[in-house]
């Protein structure tokens, strides 16, 4: 965009030249230091005068000068620079782009394009170099750290995992809180594919993951309701608009980037190491943790006796046995691109391939990708037709997290339930006579190579998405531009478990057998977009420019799930809906969702200082009450550049300073049928197993617990923001500054009612939960000459979340709950405050424990804190040295809450270092007492015995232990560390290369947590990407680091 | 369509019936009734099974695993049950409403009546454990979200009143509907659904002895005079095969769901009495451990795997395919012979109690598994059998005859009554001393060795979170220990 803007600046100028008799001829050529090449339409002026030139198609410029005259080379968006003539005939110039500069043009909602300094809200953007520098595989990963005000987390080290991104906080407790993904000016979907929950789920990553970063041109995120009010209800959360490349006039280009990478886990468990396998203090040779005795090194036979043999091993600490399970994880990422045009028409072609394998041994944990993407555009006369096209295949097989069912285990529940003494790779041929299914040394866990190599799943999805638009400019002031864009996506799964049955009079023979089973879901979700949009622009008179638009929206989305399954397989390694003695269960799902929308915006400028923007729009949804379907939505700002507005501000020292504020409404509308009763298909819960209709051929219907409502309303958000924007020192220090308030009022979501009144559940519009924050980006070049360059790049953000009101009667809504723990939105408290189980206290604050087992007694639920981060921070350091660059940033995220899984069971198994309290010798609770007969208190004179020392930490027993589940998730990460090489255009000359540049790369190299978390790593869930994954992790995997190389050419 | 859509009309927006679900309109009481009785089963045959059976010390937590050792130690809170308690109530409860107002609209009868003699069963067994529900304010949907409490004694009183307002309906009319296989229990046998209705509000008025003795005596004595007569068969579910989510809720719950099925394992207070007395039900209710049939005391959970090899106590024994009996013939056979002792009214309490025997035996027919044992009542019931009815004894020998047989009758997914009944009647007694006593007395109750209660016995379930979360109107927190209204 900025070089069609140039074009247009050079047609201006080249009018203008003027020859001056005394000066001598100076010519030379313009080139990027972004790409190599010329650059047409950069704008050369001899300074203080109106003398100039402007660069041709191919940067080359000429024009007279005298020696003493400074000449001054402007281009939008990149640095200007200053060079005194002297005796040069020839100058050459690499131009650099303007990182901090405030002439940089940003696309806004629906594609307009706008200068950055005009806006008048926090709009941020990243450009793809600056992505792609550690080679992140979804474009989301490569903005992780450098926006203020977004919080982006892989939800686990499997490669294709989902990336959660939010903006300035949640503010839905039930619906969606995702930003809506617009490329190239379509919304896309970003459905994630995968089953979340406690029990059995997978995760084959969302959508947006499938975007192709080196196709990136820039990424704008639009976080306030006045900035993203035009694309409607689905935009309430904030939107990621993402430009891809475009081929430019000029010859033919062929780029490629490549990068290959290992990676290792990065966060294990960190384990005791003193007490060895056991329960309740002796040694058992069948038990799954290590509860046994103090490891003392001599050797001991171990396992089941099989054939009158036994394993022998020494009863010693395997301290690395979780590290030693994991192997190397690859990911090799290749692109190639060919593009071009000329002035009247462009392409763009790219080809993308992903291969990655993760950490997991084998291939369960992996990942291809497969993308052509195809941009183009022509020129008619006074049409303009273009078009972006995507198709993307993905394969994909996951390690299922969480707990496992009756079919099979999943694996990380299993790895964790290792005793001390114990190795896991050992155990690799899980066809041993000692380690299979019979005889493996404990009924209580499952070989978890057995559970890797045995069970598996297959994803594949198909892909289209992408637009075409017409553009018709009717004269320079009006123009209207029509866009259908869709987004059509096929996917299948298949899931299976296998047969772990073990032989009657085994060993394991008391394990309740893993019957098998199969699972095969088809999903196909279509969409589709159609703009009609008339813009305007006319300067009105010498102050003020008007840039006017009108639009009309109509978005229709299906969605179908089909998905069958079988619980028990009769022959084993056969994976079929036929292999069962049971027949399959099957479900569908079928979703149909339709909205059109009018909207318009108005910017006034006045003389380019002062900018004042209205917007507003208004949405008929098809998921409302047919006769209050309508909503509306309206928001203003404004804009003011001190330093224009009042010349004498601007100095060296304040290069330049606006202020900005907004204020706007954005509507959310309900998802689909929302407003009847319904009758749903006859299934009895039953807590552990259901009563699933037909039964012996006899139907039923009962009534839905949840209750319809017919007078249901859109939610809306009002938000206000204020910001300042600053540069200081020659541009050399700037501070992006922004404060948000923003209120979501009826809030639609099913609240549990009283199961008395015959429900559990209704829909409601209530309450209003708040967030409040800042966001702060500094930006710094502490150090900048010709061949050395720092800068610095500091982001800290606060979001203060604040649930305001409930629905009347309530002060409490639980959003989620497993094991004890409830994840809640409490009034006055942030969403998701975590409640758990608390000792039994006396009046004085003791804890009471029982007389004869001296372990607590169960207290009322106490309120352990909540989800919200108190702040984060991310900074970004950068070195230029001549060629070379070397970058790294960190990630800094301090407070919140999250409940582990993993911790859980590493306490009820004895691996959890706080496990060796007392070296597990008898201990009185310290500060305990006892209740007695007539209510009084006294001290507690009973130990808790050695036998009972794993009930004291185990929650069952135990449910104050329920506190240690529940983590601080502070962490501070190193994000990246890059260091490249770019080749020069001399050293490239005898190549084919036009340009060339080698880097080597590190992401997520270390990670540092508080103390108390010594399990895992904070940012994991498996509670896919929206509010619920605050709820934390149950049996996920292990976070990784990446070390690799990368290669970008252009030819 | 461009047109349409300009014109804004509705009719593009109007996509929002859920093609998932059909609309509440469509429900018949045919449609509804079958899965309200399997919610009904789900539950008192599978969850709730698990605790009376541990509470009626028929079985004891194993040594070797976790499950259910909080109730085994009367650790049950307001975080437990909850699942219990929705699925009772909005599964069940408010099913059964639905389907009494459709067919009181439709004046479809016989439906009706299987709805409220349905919705009383399901009622008694919530106002026995809670003691206290809401009844009048209670599925009225957004009417009322939040409906008042009333205490147990009140909905007694007016679930008998809806049955006798019930059985008076016209049974022959034309606007009855057959319901065949969608009834579950009878096949439509309307003189078998009275038998049911009638024999429920027996059971009702029985409980009744202690907080309301001279209303529980008129009341039995009306139904014995009422010409409708008893259930002479298993009021029951029998719908189930061995497939996931087809079978018996309590074998679906324990033994296929949960990783390790061999948590429950043989209470000492049970099998001491099926040993003692030589009684061949014990194979058919235990599975042998690994040095045959051995029990724990209960609440031994605790004992280490050094001191109890985990594989050596017996195993509960459940089939896929087990009834979950609602009011079972033993049960009704025994009621009447308590009825007949305890007030003299018309027939032969011996009878009664030896057709309970008897019926108590049969129990296992349905599933040929159990052929291979001898499950013969008659040498037990004989003159100078272990269990020969003490015709000449006090009325508390044989209530305590009666019941301590019903208990033994209760094993399974029936074992709820049988907890009930101890805390209505004291039998079996509680021991005086510890289960590995000289003394101890086989059959009697022994205080958990784990028990957190101060050695109280439980008699309740305390409300649970679901409802005071979400229901001002739930009265304050009763002790698990404290007696419900009719307990003795």
């Amino acid at each position: 965009m900025k070089k069609l803007i140039g074009l247009f600046v050079f047609l201006l100028f080249v009018g203008s030249q003027i020859v001056t008799a005394q000066s001598k001829q100076i010519t030379g050529t313009v080139t990027s230091a972004d790409d190599g090449l010329g650059m047409p339409g950069v704008s050369v002026v001899v300074k203080g005068t109106t003398i100039g030139a402007s660069t041709d198609i191919d940067g080359k410029y000429s024009l007279e000068a005298n020696a003493s005259d400074v000449l001054v080379y402007s281009f939008v968006g990149m640095v200007p620079q200053e060079i005194t003539v002297g005796d040069q005939t020839v100058i050459n110039i690499v131009m650099e782009t303007e990182s901090i500069g405030m002439d940089e043009v940003i696309v806004t909602a629906i594609g307009v394009t706008r200068s950055q300094k005009s806006l008048g809200y926090a709009a941020t953007s990243v450009n793809n170099e600056d992505l792609t520098k550690a080679a992140p595989v979804s474009a989301l990963g490569g903005i992780q750290g450098k926006v203020a005000g977004v919080n982006i987390s892989s939800a686990s080290g499997s490669p294709g995992a989902s990336t959660k991104v939010i903006l300035r906080g949640y503010s839905s407790i039930t619906g969606s809180n995702q930003p809506l993904y617009v490329v190239d000016g379509t919304p896309v979907d970003n459905r994630a594919v995968g089953e979340i929950g406690a029990t059995r789920s997978t995760d084959f990553g969302n959508n947006a993951n499938d975007i192709n970063p080196a196709n990136i041109e820039s990424v704008t995120i639009l976080k306030g309701a006045s900035a993203t009010a035009l694309y409607g209800s689905r935009a309430a959360n904030g939107v990621v608009m993402i430009t891809t490349k475009s081929g430019k006039a000029g010859k033919l280009k062929v780029n490629y980037s490549g990068s290959f990478d290992i990676s290792t886990p990065l966060r294990l468990p960190e384990l005791q190491n003193d007490f060895g396998q056991g329960w309740s203090g002796h040694y058992a040779s069948n038990e799954n943790g290590s509860w046994g005795p103090k490891m003392d090194g001599s050797i001991r036979p171990w396992g089941n006796v099989v054939d009158n043999q036994q394993l022998l091993k020494p009863f010693a600490a395997q301290e690395d046995n979780l590290k030693d399970f994991y192997d190397l994880g690859t990911s090799l990422n290749q692109s190639v691109s060919i593009s071009g045009g000329t002035d009247k028409a462009t392409y763009f072609l790219s080809y993308n391939n992903v291969d990655a394998d993760g950490i997991v041994p084998t291939d369960a944990d992996s990942y291809k990708r497969n993308a052509i993407n195809f941009k183009g555009s022509t020129t008619f006369n006074k049409f303009k037709a273009s078009t972006s096209m995507n198709y993307v295949r993905k394969n994909a097989k996951a390690v299922a997290t969480g707990q496992g069912s009756s079919t099979g285990a999943t694996l990380f529940q299993e790895i964790i339930q290792t005793p001390r003494d114990m190795s896991i790779v050992d155990m690799e041929d899980y066809n041993n006579k000692f380690y299979n299914v019979d005889n493996f040394y404990t009924p209580y866990a499952q070989n978890p190579y057995f559970v890797l190599n045995e069970n598996g799943n297959d994803f594949t999805s198909d892909r289209i998405y992408g637009n075409i638009a017409l553009d018709y400019e009717f004269n320079n002031e009006l123009s209207a531009t029509a866009r259908v864009g869709t987004d059509v996506t096929n996917s299948y799964l298949k899931d299976w478990q296998a047969i772990g049955r073990p032989k009657a009079g085994s060993p394991n023979y008391s394990r309740t057998p893993d019957v098998g089973g199969v699972l095969e879901e088809s999903r196909h979700s279509r969409e589709i977009n159609t703009d009609l949009i008339v813009k305007y622009k006319k300067d009105l008179n010498e102050d003020f420019n008007l840039n006017a638009l009108a639009g009309w929206n109509v978005t229709q989305s299906n969605y179908r799930r089909q998905s069958s399954s079988v619980e028990e397989l009769t022959i084993p390694n056969f994976y079929s809906l036929s292999n069962s003695p049971n027949p399959a269960t099957t479900s569908t799902y079928y979703q149909k969702k339709r909205l059109y929308g009018v909207y318009a915006q108005a910017d006034l400028a006045f003389r380019n200082y002062l900018f004042f923007t209205l917007v507003a729009r208004n949405d008929w949804s098809s998921t409302l009450p047919s006769d209050n379907n309508s909503f509306f939505y309206p928001g203003a700002s404004l804009g003011l550049i001190l330093t224009d507005a009042i010349e004498s501000l601007k100095s060296n020292t304040i290069t330049f300073a606006k202020v900005r504020g907004s204020w706007g409404k954005t509507g959310n509308d309900a998802d689909p049928y929302n407003i009847f009763n319904t009758l749903v298909a006859g299934n009895a819960d039953g807590g552990f197993g259901d009563l699933v209709f037909p039964l012996k051929g006899v139907s039923g219907f009962e009534i839905a617990n949840q209750l319809g409502n017919s007078a249901l309303e859109p939610e809306i958000t009002t938000e206000w923001e204020f910001g300042i924007d600053a540069r200081f020192f020659d541009s050399r220090v700037g501070i992006d500054f922004a404060y948000y308030s923003k209120e979501t009022d009826g809030q639609i979501l099913p609240v549990d009612i009283a199961s008395t009144s015959g429900f559990t559940s209704k829909v409601v519009n209530f309450g209003k939960v708040e967030n409040k924050g800042i966001e702060l980006q500094v930006s710094l070049v502490p150090v900048r000459t010709n061949d050395f360059t720092w800068d610095v790049n500091w982001t800290f953000s606060n979001n203060r979340n604040k649930v305001l009101e409930l629905p009347d009667g309530l002060d409490e809504y639980s959003i989620y709950s497993a094991y004890g723990i409830e994840f809640n939105a409490i009034v006055g408290q942030p969403i998701g405050v975590f409640k758990g189980h608390a000792p039994l206290r006396d009046p004085d604050g003791n804890i009471v424990v029982s007389a004869d087992t001296g372990i607590p007694l169960e207290g009322e639920k106490e309120v352990y804190g909540n989800a919200e981060s108190d702040f984060q921070m991310g900074l970004t350091n950068n070195f230029k040295y001549k060629n070379w660059n070397l970058g790294f940033s960190f990630d800094y995220r301090q407070g919140g809450l999250m409940y582990s899984y993993t911790a859980r069971l590493n306490y009820f198994v004895g691996n959890a270092t706080k496990t060796t309290y007392n070296d597990r010798n008898p201990f009185i609770v310290p500060g305990s007492v006892i209740k007695n007969g007539d209510g009084s208190y006294s001290e507690n004179t009973t130990a808790v015995g050695k036998q009972r020392i794993n009930e004291y930490w185990n929650q069952t027993n135990n449910k104050m232990m329920s506190r240690e589940h529940v983590l601080d998730k502070t962490y501070v990460k190193m994000r990246d560390l890059t260091l490249s090489y770019n080749f020069t255009e001399d050293m490239l000359k005898k190549t084919p290369f036009s340009q060339l540049s080698l880097t080597a790369y590190g992401r997520n190299l270390f990670i540092w947590t508080p103390k108390e978390n010594n399990f895992i790593d904070p940012e994991g869930s498996t509670f896919g990407n929206d509010l619920r994954s605050e709820f934390g992790e149950f049996a996920g995997g292990p976070s990784v680091r990446s070390f690799g190389l990368s290669l970008k050419a252009a030819f | 369509m461009l047109t349409s859509l300009w014109g804004c009309e509705n009719d593009y927006l109007d996509v929002n019936v859920d093609p998932n679900n059909p609309a509440a309109e469509v429900g018949t009481p045919e449609l509804i009734f079958p899965s309200a009785v399997a919610s009904t089963a789900v539950r008192v045959g599978g969850e709730y099974a698990v605790l009376g059976g541990m509470w009626s010390q028929h079985w004891t937590q194993s040594n070797a695993a976790n499950q259910y050792k909080s109730v085994d130690q009367y650790n049950v809170t307001s975080s437990s049950y909850n699942g219990s308690f929705s699925e009772m109530f909005s599964g069940a409860l408010n099913d059964y409403t639905f389907v009494i107002n459709k067919a009181e609209e439709d004046e479809n009868w016989i439906f009706y009546m299987m709805g409220t003699v349905m919705k009383a069963y399901n009622y008694q067994v919530m106002v026995d454990l809670y003691d206290q529900l809401p009844y009048d304010e209670a599925f009225q949907g957004d009417a009322n979200l939040t409906p008042a409490y009333e205490g147990g004694q009140a909905i007694y009183a007016k679930l008998i009143a809806s049955i006798d307002n019930a059985l008076t309906k016209d049974f022959s009319a034309g606007t009855n509907t057959v319901p065949g296989k969608k009834d579950f229990l009878f096949e439509g046998d309307v003189t078998k659904w009275k038998q049911f209705a009638n024999t429920l509000k027996l059971k009702m008025y029985l409980r009744m002895i202690n907080a309301a003795p001279a209303e529980a005596e008129a009341g039995v004595t009306a139904l014995f005079a009422n010409g409708i007569g008893f259930l002479g068969q298993d009021a029951a579910m029998t719908q189930f095969e061995d497939a996931p989510d087809k079978s018996n809720p309590f074998y679906e719950y324990n033994f296929r769901q949960l990783n390790v099925a061999t948590n429950l394992r043989a209470s000492n207070t049970l099998m001491s009495f099926l040993k003692s007395n030589s009684d061949t039900r014990l194979d058919a209710i235990y599975t042998e451990g690994s040095e045959g049939q051995f029990a724990l005391y209960q609440g031994q959970f605790n004992a280490s795997s050094t001191a109890i090899d985990p594989d050596k106590p017996s195993v509960a024994r459940q089939s896929a395919i087990e009834p979950v009996r609602f009011i079972s013939a033993a049960e009704s056979y025994f009621m009447q012979a308590e009825a007949i002792a305890r007030y003299g009214v018309a027939g032969d309490a011996k009878a009664m109690y030896d057709a309970g025997v008897t019926a108590a035996f049969g129990q296992f027919a349905f599933d040929s598994q159990f052929d291979e044992y001898e499950l013969d009542a008659t040498p037990y019931i004989e003159a100078g059998g272990k269990y020969e009815f003490p015709a000449a004894g006090s009325l508390e020998e044989k209530v305590e005859a009666i019941i301590t047989q019903k208990w033994v009758s209760c094993v399974g997914s029936h074992s709820l009554e049988s907890f009930f009944e101890q805390n209505r009647t004291g039998y079996p007694k509680v021991s005086a001393v510890s289960g590995d006593d000289d003394s101890y007395v086989p059959g009697q109750f022994t205080y958990s060795l784990e028990g957190v209660t101060g050695g109280l016995f439980p008699k309740r379930l305390v409300f649970p979170d679901i409802e005071i979360n979400r229901n001002p109107n739930t009265p304050a927190k009763v002790a698990l220990t404290e007696n419900v209204w009719w307990a003795k």
